[in-house]
Parts: structure tokens; sequence; C-alpha cells
């Protein structure tokens, strides 16, 4: 008798164990057989269902891209650089300490929690913890000590299914490019237990070009600098080629960038997206302008929250300079391209991931300067 | 003091119905013995639990020893001061007690010294089928095997009688279908108990000179092969020139009566039913070769009178001429298992060229129908409530957390369960008892190599007294980074709740002392920590965090037995599954408890799709109430 291979099984075996978890957390928490321990998904037992939502929610499960880019974009995937784009800007908000950059991250989600019917904000903690999480934070006065960012994989979403089991509110939700498309997924799945459908979440979406995988990166920190506590890190732009750890006694510690990059989660290498594509607004660095952020305005909902921090003048805003702009769209096809590679390599294209017919053509055509 | 039982009655010619085990401990009453001792393990267990009784210190002393080679050397204690002494053991247990064996040998015996050991053909209740008459010839010591419930009676007797006779220990070897069988038994009998024990000045029991004790071995032996032959558990039934002969020991007798019965062919084929196996009676056995030219052997487990049959005949050849030999290696009988009337019948039906017609088809039919459904299908499994079940939960839990891949070894017990769903299949090896932490050692050592998967060994209390403590021993001296998780139940549960040295009662109904199986471990230099497995988080932050150690840990999960908590104290919590909460099938829990969890205690009801409590079987230990994701199990307090 052949049966349909469940649910757990593809998860665990062939997107877990084989190295193409992204760390995002939407599997996490839903049930008993999936969850999280010390910055790694643990399963003592086997579940037997299949069409289960873990699956379903995965960024790295069976993947159609047009049906997603269909549904939420109403619109083609054309395998642009930065996907859907209705306005890149340089932004930041003055005086913004304790920010990975121009602060612009915690500025959105402080407007955002703030609207009509928003229960709290979900974000990555990670100071004073060993390993980063998601933690729903309801009260905004707590959010400048959640500015920052910690480069490992923080399975945030895994705190969103806790949260919804006794509150279906809408979120903001900051999350790394994997984590906005499993939102979206979440959305979108018609499953008669799925606690996240048709929620009215707003999505602030972060660029990534990769993250690190928690538990090796947490030892190699240990191995170097025992339990000191850290306040911040950064990978400055090249030709730097390190990685910066600040201290919250002052000291600052340097990690050539090769041993960080060894750390690199490999579920990341066939990831397709590096600016967040299916994010209402997009927030990176902006290169070469310290303290600033590149934001990319997405949807209508992102727009309408961007002007209105643009109107109160909590943010303060500059063109994109075209260099920058190219230089971004060029990393970015970069990654897409190298992502291609590797699921062609791992023979997932076509059987897990689709694309439709001309987007792979188009992605490695891509010339510099021809973005959107 | 144990309530008198009818066996410990001195009636001569009442008849009682005993079970084989208290036919042989009747036996050894009748024999007048003074000191009995063994270590709990099926199918050897209810000999000491009869005998004790029937205990009384001035008269008759029964004991639990802490393993088997202890009780044989209880024993030999006694026998050397003049008293008749029996030491009893399952079949793994003689491995225990060998070693003092090998050497007891040699020093020979005073009073009649009886080691009874019976063995589980087929492994029902045991790790292995080993056949131990090996084991007497290995070691040149007499043995008989019992094929009958009075008979069993009758020859620990006349065991105790030769061993005191010749000096020598003898063995008496029987198996689980007679030791757990039933049948009448006529009693003898009971000796007058008479005379103080004493050690004569100029006596010695020891192997030396090895040679020469060596030497009076094999003369002993010598002289039970004419012994033996006029013994009258050698017996022969049938034609003076039978087609075939069956020769056979044990519960293949009683399967072989049945065959020849049904198969109707007494009038072609003889039986000749032996109850010396080692020595060879050798002129009883002569006589039968020469009554026939074709023989079939009838034994539980391994050919061992097959193989001594056909190295008689091989020397004898020309007294015998040409004689075939049918058994395990012509293929007639199964080499492995233990036996039905069935593997004679068919043997006999080839041998014979006869056929037997079972009953009809459609009678087998019938039955069938009418007893389906009479026993609930369940599979090998923890009782409902039992502490190893939430002790392996925790344990899973923890190795999965901790992520290396990391295994359990195991042990002799009920948790040998671990190896199976329903101890979640945690556990990898398993051996001897007190083997758990032996192996683990072994592994743990490997660290400094590049080993990064962590070991838990888990040990039984019983087991942990029985044979734990050498090797714990040796892991604090040879540094062996491993946990060792001493599952503390308060009971030697698999056996049928003997005492044991922490349980501080002795067979005999002392009350004594407990030794804490906690503070041995503190003072062989570990830090040791003890945890009510039921307190399910408590207990996996507890094995987590040991399994980080560098150096070994020992933890004691602590919890009676749920049969024996049951007993005592009741239940502690009457369970409810809230319907209306349970989501059963659906994504989200895919019905934990029942198809995950396990205990017996929850149902599912497949018509309303809903998990239940089985009322009649729950022991409300309450811990599934905190294994439902969705909180649907509720407990409510019973005062
Ligand atoms: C793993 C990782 C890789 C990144 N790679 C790039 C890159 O290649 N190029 C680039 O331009 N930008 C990258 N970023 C984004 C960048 O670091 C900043 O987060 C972004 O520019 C916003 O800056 P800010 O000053 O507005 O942030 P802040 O206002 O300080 O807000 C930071 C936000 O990051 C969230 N966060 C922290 N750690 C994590 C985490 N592990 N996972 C998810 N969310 C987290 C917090 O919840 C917080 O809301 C990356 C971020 C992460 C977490
Ligand atoms: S989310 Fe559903 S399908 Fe997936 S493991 Fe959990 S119960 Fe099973
Ligand atoms: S990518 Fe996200 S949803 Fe998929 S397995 Fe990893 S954590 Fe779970
Ligand atoms: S309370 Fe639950 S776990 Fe305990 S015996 Fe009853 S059904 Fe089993
Ligand atoms: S674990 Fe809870 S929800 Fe699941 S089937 Fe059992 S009682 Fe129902």
């Amino acid at each position: 008798m052949s049966r349909e291979a469940t649910s757990f099984k593809v998860l665990t075996e062939e997107i877990i164990e084989k190295g193409e978890c992204a760390r995002c957390g939407a599997c996490v928490e839903l049930c008993p057989y999936l969850s999280l321990y010390e910055g790694a998904i643990v399963y003592p037992d086997a579940c037997d269902l299949t069409g289960g939502r873990c699956l379903s929610f995965c960024p790295k499960g069976p993947l159609d891209l047009e049906a997603l880019a269909r549904m939420c974009w109403n619109g083609p995937y054309e395998g642009t650089p930065l996907g859907p784009v209705s306005k890149v800007v340089m932004a930041r908000v003055p005086g913004s300490a304790g920010a990975q950059y121009g602060g612009v991250v915690t500025a959105l989600v402080r407007a955002a929690v703030s609207e009509n019917g928003m229960a709290g904000a979900l974000l990555t903690a990670w100071k004073d913890r060993a390993y980063p999480e998601g933690a729903v934070l309801d009260d905004p006065g707590d959010l400048p000590y959640h500015g920052g960012v910690h480069y490992a994989a923080g399975y945030g979403l895994a705190a969103l299914n806790r949260f919804r089991k006794s509150n279906p509110s809408p979120l903001t939700i900051v999350g790394l490019p994997c984590q906005a498309m499993a939102l979206r997924r979440m959305h979108a799945l018609d499953h008669e237990r799925n606690i996240h459908r048709n929620k009215d979440d707003l999505v602030i979406g972060l660029f990534c070009t990769w993250a690190l995988e928690p538990r090796p990166f947490r030892e190699e920190m240990i191995r170097r600098f025992g339990s000191r506590r850290v306040t911040r890190y950064d990978i400055p732009p090249p030709p730097a080629n390190r990685f910066d750890v600040f201290f919250e006694d002052g000291d600052k510690a340097e990690i050539p960038l090769d041993v960080i990059r060894s750390l690199v989660n490999p579920g990341c290498r066939t990831c397709l997206d590096m600016t967040a594509e299916f994010a209402d607004i997009s927030v990176g660095a902006a290169e070469g302008f310290e303290g600033w952020n590149t934001v990319i305005i997405r949807t209508p909902k992102g727009a309408a929250l961007f002007e209105r921090l643009n109107g109160e003048r909590i943010i303060e805003t500059r063109a994109l300079p075209v260099a920058s702009l190219a230089h971004l769209s060029e990393a970015a096809a970069m990654k897409k391209k190298k992502a291609l590679n590797a699921l062609a390599e791992k023979d997932l294209l076509d059987n897990r991931v689709t694309l439709p017919s001309g987007t792979r053509e188009a992605i490695f055509n891509f010339q510099p300067g021809g973005g959107k | 003091m144990p309530p008198r039982h009818p066996v410990t009655l001195n009636e001569p010619g009442r008849a009682e119905l005993l079970m084989g085990n208290e036919a042989i401990a009747r036996g050894a009453l009748e024999a007048g013995v003074r000191v009995a001792a063994a270590y709990p393990g099926n199918p050897s267990s209810e000999i000491i639990e009869t005998l004790a009784r029937a205990s009384d210190p001035k008269r008759l002393h029964v004991q639990w020893s802490v393993n088997e080679k202890v009780a044989l050397e209880v024993a030999a204690g006694a026998s050397f001061f003049g008293l008749r002494a029996l030491a009893a053991m399952k079949q793994n247990g003689l491995n225990v007690a060998y070693d003092f064996l090998t050497n007891l040998n040699l020093c020979g015996v005073k009073g009649g010294l009886v080691v009874v050991v019976c063995d589980d053909p087929g492994g029902i209740s045991s790790s292995n089928e080993q056949d131990t008459r090996f084991m007497a010839r290995l070691t040149d010591i007499p043995l008989l095997e019992v094929s009958g419930f009075e008979n069993a009676r009758d020859m620990v007797r006349y065991a105790f009688d030769l061993s005191e006779s010749t000096g020598s220990v003898f063995m008496v070897r029987s198996v689980t279908r007679i030791s757990h069988g039933r049948g009448p038994v006529t009693f003898g009998p009971l000796p007058e108990i008479s005379g103080n024990p004493r050690f004569e000045p100029g006596e010695a029991f020891t192997p030396f000179p090895i040679l020469a004790k060596h030497e009076r071995r094999h003369e002993v032996l010598k002289g039970l092969e004419e012994t033996f032959s006029a013994s009258p558990f050698n017996t022969y039934t049938g034609p003076d020139d039978p087609e075939l002969i069956v020769v056979t020991s044990g519960i293949g007798v009683l399967f072989s009566e049945e065959a020849l019965d049904l198969l109707e062919v007494r009038d072609r084929v003889g039986i000749a039913r032996m109850g010396t196996t080692w020595p060879l009676p050798l002129t009883w056995i002569g006589n039968i070769l020469e009554k026939s030219t074709r023989f079939l052997v009838v034994e539980e487990v391994d050919p061992f009178i097959e193989n001594n049959l056909k190295e008689f005949l091989g020397g004898n050849t020309r007294r015998f001429g040409t004689k075939t030999v049918y058994g395990k290696a012509s293929g007639h009988i199964p080499s492995v298992g233990g036996l039905a009337p069935e593997h004679v019948i068919g043997a006999l039906e080839t041998l014979l060229e006869v056929s037997y017609e079972p009953r009809p088809r459609a009678y087998i039919r019938l039955v069938k129908e009418k007893t389906s459904g009479l026993v609930i299908d369940r599979a090998l499994g923890f009782c409902p409530g039992c502490p190893h079940r939430a002790s392996f939960w925790a344990i899973k839990n923890a190795l999965a957390k901790d992520g290396r891949k990391g295994i359990v070894t195991g042990d002799i017990g009920c948790y040998a369960m671990a190896m199976w769903p329903s101890g979640y299949s945690v556990a990898k090896t398993l051996q001897a008892m007190g083997s758990g932490i032996g192996v683990a050692a072994g592994m743990g050592i490997l660290d400094t190599m590049g080993k990064d998967q962590p070991v838990i060994a888990v040990c039984g209390d019983s087991t942990f007294f029985h044979a734990a403590i050498p090797a714990l021993v040796n892991t604090r001296f040879n540094t062996s980074p491993f946990v060792t998780i001493i599952l503390d139940n308060s009971a030697t549960a698999m056996t049928g709740f003997q005492p044991h040295p922490g349980t501080g009662m002795t067979c005999m109904g002392q009350s004594v002392d407990p030794i804490e199986v906690e503070d041995i471990c503190r003072s062989i230099g570990f830090a040791v920590k003890t945890l009510d497995p039921f307190d399910l988080p408590a207990t996996e932050a507890a094995v987590l965090e040991a399994l980080r150690a560098d150096r070994p840990q020992v933890l004691i999960f602590k919890r009676t037995c749920a049969l024996l908590a049951l007993k005592e104290t009741g239940k502690a919590y009457r369970m409810r599954v809230d319907a209306e909460r349970c989501i059963g099938e659906a994504c989200g829990c895919d019905r934990y408890c029942t198809r995950v969890f396990k205990c017996p205690g929850l149902i599912w009801n497949p018509e309303t799709e809903k998990a239940e409590i089985d009322e009649a079987i729950c022991t409300g230990c309450g811990v599934c109430a905190d294994i439902c994701p969705e909180r649907a199990i509720h407990r409510e307090i019973l005062s």
C-alpha cells in the first residue's frame, strides 16, 4: 500500500534534516510534534497526518511561486531582483540609539502598534538570551530595548503560533524574507485549524543575505568570548570582511567574516529572496551611509504607514542614489542566481519550488542597471 | 510471616494440585532442606516463594539473595556445615552463579546441595533461551531433568540424597512449561529436623589440589553412570523391537506421550524417558539403543541428549552397528524455541509415514470465531500509570532536545520494554543484569576519541543491587562521562514483587533497615539527584542537564510501581477527557495521548473520534493530563 508521505516526515526528513530549513518558526508550536529548544527544532515523536499545517506553512515546503505571487501581489512572479516595488528611499530616525542602522524598523513598529486593532508586535528578542527567539510585545515602551539584530535565525514565527492560540488579533510582524513568505502562506492556507487565515497582520521585512545557524554560532561565540554579554553585532560593508561584536562593557571584537560564513544556515543557500518581497515594507542597510536605512515600500498598507511616519516627521528621508539602487539590485539578483543554482543542484527545482516558465532565464539574464 | 501453604503441611497421603515449582519446593521439604536461597527470575521464582511459607529461623532459612551467585554461596555455606541446601535460579541466573559453581564442583559439598535451574525455552520471559544442561556437563556435575509434577518432587528428593552420598553438587533442570504447569502430587512425609550445623576440624572445601579434585569429579560421574542406570527416573515403554524409539526428557516426555497416543502408534514406537541426563546412564541407554535402529530425540532447547547419544554410538560402533538418530540436526525437531505436541507429531508423521487429522476445519473456524474478541489485543507494554512510562517520556524528550543523537543502554527488568514503542524505543542495547551501566561505561570513555553522542544507562532498583554496583564503581574509578538513571520503583516488579535490600522486608517476613540506592551512589562519590518521574518537566530538565555534564552523573527516578501504589494507596485522581476540548485526529494533536504516549488507560473511540479514559484500568496517576496539547484531559483529586 503506497501512502502519501506525512507532512511531518517531509518536513523533518526532506527539509530539516537535508539542511533546507530556514528556521523561520512557522511549523513550530502548532502541535506537540515540533517544538523549539535552544536554537533547534526538536521532534521526539512522529505525527502521521498528511496535509498538515506545518508543511503548508513552511517557506521551504512545496511552493508554487507564481500562485503565491498572484495571491499576494495580484500579479505574476517575474523574478525581478527586488520583487514588487512601489518606492525605494533612504530613511532614518534621528537620534535612534540602540538601533541596527537608521532605526526605521523600530519606528515603523511603534507607529503600527498604535493603530486600531493591533494587539502588539512580533519581534525577535535576543538581548540577555542564549538564542534569539520570537516575542510578542504589547507595550511599545519596551521597543527600544529590542532594536538591533542578531545574525542567527530565531524561529520567530513560533511565537506567533503560540500567541494565536489564545488571541486572534492582528499583529505587526518584523521578519526576515523567509518569514515574510511563511506569513503569506499562513494567511492564505485554507485549513479548518488554521488560526492565521486572513489575518490582517502588517509585515515589516528585513533585508537578508543569509542568517547563521544558531547552535554552531553560539558555540563559536562561547569558544571565543565565554559568556560575555553582547549588545550589538554588525557586518560593516565591503571590503571590511569582518564581523563586529560589541560587548556590554564597551569593548569590541572582530571575527573574520570567513569564519562567520562557515556558520551560515545551510537552508539560506536556496533562498531566492534578499529583500523580503512578500512584506508590506522592507528595510535594510544603506551601504555607504552610516546610520541610514534603505526602505522598499511595497503595498498600500506599507506606504500608508511610511507616509504617516514621514508626515509626523518621525523619520527623515532622502532619495536613494542611483548607484546604490543598482548595487542593491545586483546583490539581490546575485542571491537569486546562487539560490537557483543551489536548488538545481539539490534537484529541488520543479520538485519543490516551481517558477513560471521564463522566470528562470530572467533571473540568469539579469543585467545590472536593468532592475525595476 | 507469610501464610502457610498446603505444600508445607506434614500430611503424608494428602493430594494437592501443585505448580511444578511448588512440587520442587515440596521435594526439597521432604528431603529436609534447611537453607534455600535464590534471586527472583521467571520461571523459577515460585520455588523460593513457596519455601518461604515454610520458613522458620530455627528449621528452615529462606532468602532472596541479591543475586544468584550469592544465593549459591549462601547455600554452599550451609552445606559445608552439613545442612541440606538449595539454590534456585533461572537460566540466565546460572551464568551469574557459574563462576562460583565451577569452583564449588571441585571443592565438593557436605550437606546435600541442589541447584535448581529453570530454563525458559522460547525466552518467554527472558533475554535468551539458553540450554543450561551443557553447563552441568561443562563443569562435571550430575544433571537431572524433571518431566512432571510428582516426578519433580521425587527427583528433588533423590538429588539431595545422591548429592550428599557422592559429595557432589547436583543440578536439577526444569523448564517453563513444567515450572508453571500444574499437576497432582501426593505428599510424602516431612522429616524430623534435628542436629546442629557443624564444621568438623580437618574438613576443608577448596579446589586444591586441582588435578586430584578434577580426577575425583570424573570418578563420581563414572560411578553415577551405573547408579543412574538403576534409577527409577529412566523408563522405557513400548514393544521389544520397535521401529523407532523416541528418546526424550523434560516436557518432551509429556508431548511425546501425547503424540504417540494421538497417532495410535504405540505398537510400532517405544518411548525412552530420560530423567538423568548427565552422565549418561550407560547400561540403561545401551539396552535402549540395542532395541531399535532408529531413534528420535525430543528435547528442549538444544541437542544435548542427541549429541551425547551420537557420541556414545560413535565410540561403540562395533557394539551398536548402524543406528540413525533423528532430531534437531536432521531437522525433524525445531532447533530453537520451546516444544509443542505438534512438533513431535510432525516428526513422527514423516518418520513413520503416517498422517494425523487434527480436528475438522469447520471446528477450528468455529473455535476461532467464538474466542476472538475474548482477549483484548494489546501490545506488549508498561501497565497503566507505570512510572517507567513517565521516565522514558522524559528521557526521550531530553535526548531529542539535546540533539546529539544520544542513546540509552537498557537492562533487565520491566523497563527492558524501553526498546519497544511503550518506552518510545529509546533503549538500544540489552544484555545481562547490570550490564547497561557497564556497557555505557565502555561508550563513555570514547569521548576522548571523538564520540559526540551522549549515553544514558538505565537500571532498576533490584538490578542495581544485583549486579550494577561494580559497574558503577568502575565508572567512578575509570571515569566515564555518561548518565546513569536508576529507575527505583521499590519493587522487583517483573518477577512478582519480591522484596529486595531496598524494600526493608525479607522473604521470611522480617523487617530490616532498607538500604538506600541513593546512599550507595553517594558513597561511591556521585552527586545524586532524586526525581519524581511524574513531574515530567523537572525530570526532563534534570536529564538534559546531566547529559551536558562532562563527568559521570547519577539520577534516581523514584516512584512506586503502579500496581503496588494502587494496592497501597489507591487512585490519586479520577481522570476525564473533555470531549469539547479534545481535537483527536486533527492537525495539532493526531491522537497524541493514545497513539504516542500510549498509556493503556487511554482509549481512542473511533465513533466519537475522541479519546476516553478506560476507568477500569486507569490508575489515576494523572500524568497524561500534562501531555495533552489541548489540555483536554482533566484530573479530579480523589480524597
Ligand atoms: C539575519 C539577518 C541578516 C541581515 N542581512 C542583511 C543584509 O544582508 N543586508 C541588509 O541591508 N540588511 C540586512 N539585515 C537587516 C539589518 O540588519 C537591519 O535589521 C535593518 O536594516 C533594519 O535596521 P534598523 O536600524 O531599522 O533596525 P532596528 O530598528 O534596530 O530593528 C531591528 C529589528 O530586527 C529584528 N531582528 C533582530 N534579530 C533578528 C533575527 N535574527 N531575525 C529576525 N528579526 C530579527 C528585531 O526584532 C528588530 O525589530 C539583516 C538582518 C538579520 C536579522
Ligand atoms: S502541524 Fe499538524 S501535521 Fe504537522 S506535525 Fe503537527 S499535528 Fe502533524
Ligand atoms: S523553514 Fe520554517 S517552517 Fe520550514 S522547517 Fe524551517 S522553521 Fe519550519
Ligand atoms: S491517569 Fe492517564 S496516564 Fe495515568 S493511568 Fe490513567 S490514563 Fe494512564
Ligand atoms: S491528547 Fe488531548 S486532544 Fe489529543 S486526543 Fe488525547 S485527549 Fe484529545
